[in-house]
């Protein structure tokens, strides 16, 4: 919105330009005054970073379904468990594998996606599953990030020495593989969803700590690290409030695509009977259940599938979305 | 060329520390496992129990241990799976062709497809065909290799078989041909993606390049242009992720192989982890790690190699 700062200028009555000598009257001037304030003041309200990113991220129709998609099954991995009447281990052993949409013996009440192999509600499990596995993959990923911005934006900013032993440790770490050496850790830990999520992030981090290192080492020669140098700031005042922030979009996109990967791992172990300790359900063991009977009830797997097939493809989208709406390539 | 040695030690010394760490980790880890390892049978005598640790050496401290399992290891000696008292390098032996023989016909297949796909979607950019092999892609990054392979199982295996009549695809095992397809694809499925994204990426860069406006003008044919000019030079960043992959291929199969039930490593991987046989654990993640750290190593050489804008100055990128 543009203020009162460009005044129309008042005409007067008896506007002469020159007189008889040729040379021009002062009274043809007239002092507007140059009001400081408004000269400062700025044109259009200022665009904060997210807000920019928000309305790029508007304008795209798949960002916006799929974040309505995982809204929504956030919404019921939030609430759907309070709002079944069957619990997620309740066991009835007199009906088993129910087809979907099948009362219950006992109370009558719908069992909107059937019942598994001991009897338990599906539907209440796999929005109980939705919230285990949820919450492992979104601790898990804002676990990484944490510690791959702060390791990442230390070894960038000090780089020489400090970089180099640091960066090294990351290169042995991330020479193991991650698959094995989470096997290895949830074999010898208890399964609860406290240690499955020390397990994913203890070696997770190192992607991301490469990837802000690297972004770092390219911005910290720049003129406003330089500025905030030698007005005495700190160097954690620096790399958190000047450097990160400039690297917030590689996190972002990066934080989205990481989410589906800690879903896919967690899915995986617990097919490998490292998942979290039964009854407790999650989008894994669901799947390792159903995965035996396939054979007899493929809809059991295909619903707790559907369910992590969609969630992957929605964040890994989103990711994609996200990426070309943070690129400074495609600003207009 | 000198620089180009150094590097070459360099990552070699890595890569050898990398392993050092491993073997110490993993052999730590069963330090911490439940349990002790003669426990299983019935009661035994104390003096039996002393007689066998003496003969496994665990009667010494771990520190020792350690020093002797990471010596035993590098010779390739990973002990003894003590409930079926086989060697844990014999088990090996004998399981790890089967999953090498299934991970080569996957990494084949998501290659060739992969770029394949990449290649089509990046030449007819915006078209039909972009579109489905891109969204190809993002269902093979989004469907876990296990649901895939359940999938197949279900269709291909068993309901084309109730349908024809006829076994086209083998539902398990992994005897003749038709037992492999199955298997091999649900492996790949997930590596074809990434490699087709990568390589459309790569494609797009490449095309817009004045090299290929070179070619066109010199009235090359289309097919010229991208098979020749374009393809090998997209294919570069492509095989950067061939560690990676080696490792999705390699783990995957931990899952893969049960579903279809083949006798490969990873199936006794997993069984040994259900049934904590730390022996058998620790010798096979000790031998995963050190095949994948050196298929890592592997890949960065060749890369170096074969790619005469990669500056061999270690380390720094």
């Amino acid at each position: 919105m543009r203020k009162k700062n460009n005044k129309t200028t008042v005409q007067t009555e008896k506007y002469t330009p020159y007189d008889v000598s040729g040379k021009i009257s002062s009274d043809a001037f007239e002092v507007l005054g140059a009001d400081v304030k408004s000269m400062e003041s700025l044109a259009r309200p200022s665009v904060s970073f997210m807000k920019d990113a928000w309305n790029r991220i508007r304008k795209s129709k798949v960002a916006v379904i799929c974040m309505i998609i995982l809204g929504l099954i956030i919404l019921g991995a939030i609430f759907c468990p309070m709002l079944t009447p069957f619990s997620y281990s309740e066991q009835n052993v007199a009906f088993q594998n129910k087809p979907i949409m099948s009362p219950d013996s006992v109370t009558g009440q719908m069992h909107i996606f059937g019942t598994d192999a001991l009897g338990r509600d599906v539907f209440s499990r796999v929005w109980y599953g939705a919230r285990i596995s949820l919450t492992v993959a979104i601790a898990v990923a804002l676990i990484d990030c944490l510690v791959g911005v702060i390791y990442g934006g230390i070894s960038g900013y000090f780089g020489g020495a400090v970089d180099n032993v640091m960066m090294r440790i990351v290169e042995i770490i991330s020479g193991i593989p991650y698959l094995i050496i989470v096997i290895l850790l949830m074999t010898v830990m208890e399964r609860g969803l406290g240690t499955i999520i020390v397990a994913y992030s203890l070696t997770g981090w190192t992607g991301m700590a490469r990837l802000v290192r690297g972004q770092i080492v390219g911005l910290k020669e720049q003129e406003f690290v330089i500025a905030a140098k030698s007005m005495g700031a700190s160097p954690a005042r620096i790399i958190g409030k000047h450097l990160v922030p400039n690297v917030l979009s590689v996190i972002i996109v990066n934080i989205t695509l990481d989410i589906p990967n800690v879903i896919f791992t967690e899915a995986f172990l617990s097919m490998l009977g490292l998942g979290i300790a039964p009854p407790k359900s999650s989008w894994g063991i669901m799947a390792n259940d159903a995965i035996k009977i396939f054979q007899m009830f493929p809809t059991q797997l295909v619903i707790v599938a559907l369910f992590i097939c969609v969630t992957m493809l929605s964040f890994n989208l989103l990711g994609d979305q996200l990426r070309d709406a943070f690129d400074p390539k495609l600003r207009r | 060329m000198s620089n180009r040695i150094r590097y070459i030690l360099k990552r070699i010394i890595y890569s050898f520390i990398t392993i050092l760490v491993l073997v110490t980790i993993t052999f730590l880890l069963m330090q911490l496992l439940p349990g002790e390892p003669f426990t299983a049978g019935k009661a035994l005598p104390d003096s039996v129990m002393q007689a066998l640790e003496k003969k496994y050496g665990l009667d010494k401290p771990v520190l020792q241990q350690l020093f002797i399992y990471i010596g035993n290891a590098l010779r390739g000696d990973f002990g003894i799976s003590i409930p079926d008292g086989r060697a844990v390098t014999e088990v090996i032996a004998e399981a790890f062709p089967v999953s090498f023989s299934l991970g080569i016909r996957a990494l084949l297949f998501a290659f060739i497809m992969g770029i394949l796909l990449g290649v089509v979607a990046a030449v007819k950019r915006g078209t039909v065909w972009d579109s489905a092999a891109m969204f190809l892609a993002l269902v093979g990054v989004s469907v876990p290799s296990f649901i895939m392979g359940a999938i197949l199982q279900y269709f291909l295996g068993l309901k084309l078989y109730q349908a024809t009549g006829v076994q086209v695809f083998a539902v398990i095992g992994w005897s003749d041909f038709n037992s492999k397809i199955l298997p091999a694809f649900a492996l790949a499925f997930g590596s074809m993606a990434t490699v087709s994204r990568l390589m459309r990426t790569s494609m797009l860069d490449v095309l817009s390049q004045d090299y290929i406006k070179t070619a066109k003008a010199k009235g090359l044919s289309q097919r010229q242009i991208v098979w020749k000019h374009a393809v090998r030079n997209a294919v570069m960043p492509v095989v950067t992720v061939m560690g990676p992959l080696v490792a999705a291929v390699l783990t995957g199969a931990f899952v893969v192989e049960n579903i279809f039930s083949i006798p490969g490593l990873g199936k006794y991987f997993v069984t040994s982890v259900q049934t904590l046989n730390y022996t058998m654990i620790a010798g096979t993640t000790v031998f995963y790690g050190i095949f994948l750290i050196l298929a890592n190593l592997v890949v960065d050489l060749i890369y170096g190699f074969i790619d005469p804008r990669i500056k061999l100055t270690g380390g720094k990128e």
